[in-house]
């Protein structure tokens, strides 16, 4: 079914990004909640986020959303009025109700329906609200005897201290004001007598709402109504849910009417209760208030009038953040664009005038044009700085989603978890933050799912039963180091050999003289995956292999460390932007080209005599360890045309990540210089071994150099080489 | 004939390759500017020169001469850089002449296969007649979103002895 919401696609836009918030907000509260229990604090707050939602919800005529976060209100009041203890069911239950936020508030980007079940899900949470209140009403009766009793639908936050009065139970719908409660006090010095009649349709009834018409029909024969809830006209527009409230007051006894009602059928259930007004009819102030707030709390049957309250409170909300803007990403994307240039055109303008002082004799205006350009250069850089600022966003938002998956997946493996997430405010660049999300997902998969044993398990080792869990980000020079570490039965690497060759990876001798630290690289191998059984938390064909090559496409790295019996940490380190960044310019066969210089180690200067053929691969013993070779010049496909000569020795660049190092052979060092990086298009797209182009000062193109790339080509010759050397047949897979 | 039909014309920017006139719709061209010094791309295809800097942008090159594996050319004075934009992307196009823009009316340029039933000619829009002058209309689209595709010469030389 096509949707149709009551809003310009831009306000819409802005609700969705607002629901969004407010439901990361509540999903996070709602965990803090079930760690912290009944945190008078933290109800509050997530007491406010869901009225918020519902307030701009029912703004919007999103009506399914609005009513389930009306349900929800409702719990969360309870809690509120410690009607409700935090149990693990009410957790579950608020998270199953958030879950069904998140696909009704997508429904505003797809404008179809989906096939959330609000109905139930309300009555779901009505019967949990009313089955918890019995007992935890019955326990705070004397407290609360002679005390005016608050409505729980009148209420909102600010307005908790405002008198509205409710039909004898908590949990009634029905909430009169003061002319109706009048009437019924006059009815019943007539000597009428007044009934709250409560009535649900059944769930496979067709049309739920002409059955309750009916109910209200058949009422009106014998008695005199009050007030039903929900209110009239939204029965007579059969806008109604299946479950109805009618106040009345009627000369028949209680028995009579509820043969009345037991004539209609496809009723669910129905009660029949007498309603004592009385008691509050001496409140007479404040008439409006409650009528506004009743209003105001409805907002999913909305009035013009109502509506233009729920926007102003919104408003109002939204007033206290006024400090903040919200920006269109691509504008952020073209600003920093546009800085690329900037600098560009700084690096260019500095070159220009050293070259101007080195060849003509401009004296004074030389070192004017100095001065100007060395300001235009600060200026640029501050402002690059800024804007990249502006781009960064708190890790925060990738982070937030993990607690929920971290408590979903223990539960589901029966494992006790206590999971600690420790530096979200770290900033990111937003591109970096884009690429992270899923890597990270698997890694704490992998971590709950093999890396934390079974209760018992633990407690036979000696362990706490409860396994622990850490998240980490921080700054670390030019990077962000993030660390996922869980204190878990650790990886075997033992098994992991067996099964690299198991599946051909490896041959039994090579597994032999395999390092652990080398072993653990193994689970980076395409078509890889430990778990014994396939498991529905961890087997869904994304392996390692996905999460090495998706943290490489963002000049990223990512590392093992394990303790059999200890636990693993995983550590990623990323680069805090994409964009600019610095690089060494090097020559090859006469051309420039840029090498990223944080994946620089060092630079090197070697003599032929250095070079050490193994496995027919050059390599050189660099403090005792073996460098691999790569001579670009070869890889690109240049003609030599310069072999050098003998004794001139050879500028090695050594390039890597981590432990995976390899030393790059080029012509000549040019110097160290800021770029932007700038993709080679779609119509060349991907070129082997370069990352992208970046334009020089002088205006030339200068391409860009992928170490990442480059450290994968020999980690593949390395290991074929392998392969071949211990007479594994050809064809095997061995992409790293 | 209607009146009408003389109305109906397209634009295009005519240039040389070889011994041929091409034309292209005037709507896809950005620019034309001066041959300048072109950065290699490793590994590309031959027909791709590498990439330049096109006010800030990188944009590929690629050399038509190539492309339809017609004999090396000379670089000379008149050779450009045709800049277009096709389907997204910016790409220019070295040729050895741009020699006009003019406008040729649709009922002169007859679809490809009713030249030639047998060319392969998913590279063509069409020829144009224009007096005693023929153009071959090319398939931007086409030409530069399926690199590496089988080379169109036998296709050109068939359509120039056909011609």
């Amino acid at each position: 079914m096509d949707l149709v919401f009551d809003a310009s696609p831009e306000d819409l836009k802005v609700f969705t990004q607002e629901a969004e918030e407010l439901i990361q907000q509540l999903d996070d509260a709602v965990l803090r909640l079930e760690k912290e229990g009944q945190n008078p604090e933290l109800i509050q707050e997530i007491f406010r986020a869901a009225h918020t939602l519902k307030g701009s919800s029912g703004m919007l005529g999103h009506e399914r959303m609005a009513e389930l976060t009306h349900a929800m209100e409702t719990l969360f009041d309870k809690l509120r009025k410690d009607e409700l203890s935090v149990t693990t069911g009410l957790i579950d239950l608020f998270l199953d109700c958030l879950d069904a936020l998140k696909v009704l508030k997508d429904e505003c980007y797809t404008l179809k329906s989906s096939d959330i079940d609000v109905k139930t899900l309300s009555r779901r949470i009505l019967a949990f609200a009313d089955g918890m209140t019995e007992k935890a009403a019955n326990a705070g009766k004397s407290k609360q005897t002679g005390k005016k009793d608050k409505s729980p639908k009148a209420k909102k936050g600010k307005q908790a201290d405002k008198k509205a009065k409710s039909v004898k139970k908590d949990q009634s719908l029905v909430v009169l004001i003061d002319e109706e409660i009048e009437k019924i006090s006059r009815a019943e010095i007539a000597g009428s007598q007044a009934f709250i009649v409560r009535a649900a349709v059944s769930s496979d009834c067709p049309m739920p709402a002409v059955r309750i018409y009916q109910i209200v029909e058949e009422l009106q024969a014998v008695a005199n109504i009050i007030k039903t809830h929900p209110e009239m006209d939204v029965i007579e527009r059969s806008e109604c849910g299946s479950e109805v409230e009618i106040v009345l007051v009627a000369n028949e006894d209680q028995g009579s009417i509820e043969s009345v009602i037991k004539s209609i059928s496809e009723l669910s259930s129905f009660s029949v209760e007498p309603y004592r007004a009385s008691e509050e009819s001496s409140v007479n102030e404040m008439t409006v208030e409650i009528t506004e707030s009743f209003s105001d709390e409805r907002v999913e049957d909305l009035g013009p009038e109502a509506r233009g309250k729920a926007k102003q409170e919104i408003n109002q909300i939204r007033g206290s953040a006024v400090k903040t803007v919200r920006v269109d990403v691509e504008r952020l994307d073209h600003l920093m664009n546009l800085v690329g240039e900037l600098v560009i055109g700084k690096t260019r303008l500095l070159q220009i005038g050293s070259e101007l002082a080195d060849n003509y004799h401009l004296g004074d205006i030389s070192g004017s044009l100095n001065e100007v350009t060395a300001q235009v250069g600060q200026i640029t850089n501050e402002l690059q700085e800024e804007v990249m600022r502006a781009r960064m966003l708190p890790i925060e938002q990738v982070f937030n989603k993990f607690p929920r998956l971290v408590r979903d997946l223990a539960r589901t493996a029966g494992k006790q978890i206590n999971f600690v997430v420790e530096g979200k405010e770290t900033e990111i660049d937003r591109s970096v933050l884009e690429e992270i999300g899923d890597p990270l997902i698997h890694i704490l998969r992998n971590a709950i799912d093999h890396g934390i044993e079974m209760p018992e398990e633990r407690k036979k080792a000696g362990k706490p039963a409860e396994g622990n869990v850490y998240l980490g980000a921080r700054h670390e020079e030019n990077h962000i180091v993030v660390e996922i570490t869980d204190d878990g039965r650790g990886i075997d690497p033992n098994k992991l050999k067996d099964k690299a060759i198991n599946k051909g990876f490896i041959t039994p001798e090579a597994a032999e003289k395999m390092s652990d630290r080398d072993a653990y690289e193994l689970m980076f191998l395409s078509g890889f995956s430990t778990a014994e059984k396939v498991s529905e938390i961890s087997g869904r064909g994304v392996g390692m292999d996905v999460v090495r090559s998706n943290i490489k496409k963002i000049n990223g790295s990512v590392g093992i460390e394990s303790e059999m019996g200890r636990g693993t940490k995983f550590t990623i380190k990323l680069p805090l932007t994409l964009v600019i960044v610095d690089a060494l310019i090097v020559v090859l066969s006469g051309k420039l080209y840029a090498i990223p210089l944080s994946m620089v180690k060092e630079v090197l200067r070697l003599e032929k005599g250095d070079i050490k053929l193994v496995d027919k691969l050059e390599t050189i013993l660099l403090r005792g360890s073996v460098l691999p070779l790569l001579r670009l010049n070869k890889l690109f496909g240049h003609i030599d045309s310069k072999e050098r000569k003998e004794g001139r020795g050879l500028h090695v660049v050594v390039v890597g990540y981590g432990d995976n190092r390899v030393g790059v052979v080029v012509d000549r060092l040019v110097r160290k210089m800021e770029i932007m990086i700038k993709a080679l298009g779609d119509y060349l797209g991907d070129v082997d071994g370069i990352s992208g182009a970046t334009i020089l000062g002088d205006g030339k193109v200068a391409l860009v150099i992928d170490p990442v790339a480059l450290i994968a080509k020999v980690d593949t010759r390395a290991l074929s080489s392998q392969i071949t050397e211990f007479g594994v047949g050809p064809g095997q897979r061995m992409t790293a | 004939m209607g009146e009408e039909q003389i109305f109906e014309q397209e634009q295009l920017v005519v240039f040389e390759v070889g011994d041929e006139s091409f034309g292209i719709d005037i709507s896809l061209v950005q620019e034309i500017i001066r041959l300048q010094p072109i950065t290699e791309v490793p590994k590309a295809p031959m027909y791709v020169k590498g990439v330049i800097n096109l006010r800030g942008k990188v944009i590929p090159i690629i050399d038509l001469r190539e492309r339809f594996a017609f004999a090396m050319g000379e670089e000379t004075k008149a050779t450009r850089i045709v800049v277009v934009n096709v389907l997204g992307n910016t790409v220019g196009m070295i040729v050895d002449a741009v020699s006009e823009v003019l406008r040729l009316a649709t009922d002169s340029i007859e679809p490809p296969s009713t030249i030639v039933e047998s060319i392969g000619s998913q590279y063509l829009k069409g020829i144009g007649k224009l007096e005693d002058r023929l153009i071959i209309l090319l398939d931007l689209d086409k030409l530069l979103v399926e690199m590496g595709a089988t080379p169109i010469v036998e296709n050109m030389i068939e359509l120039s002895e056909v011609a």
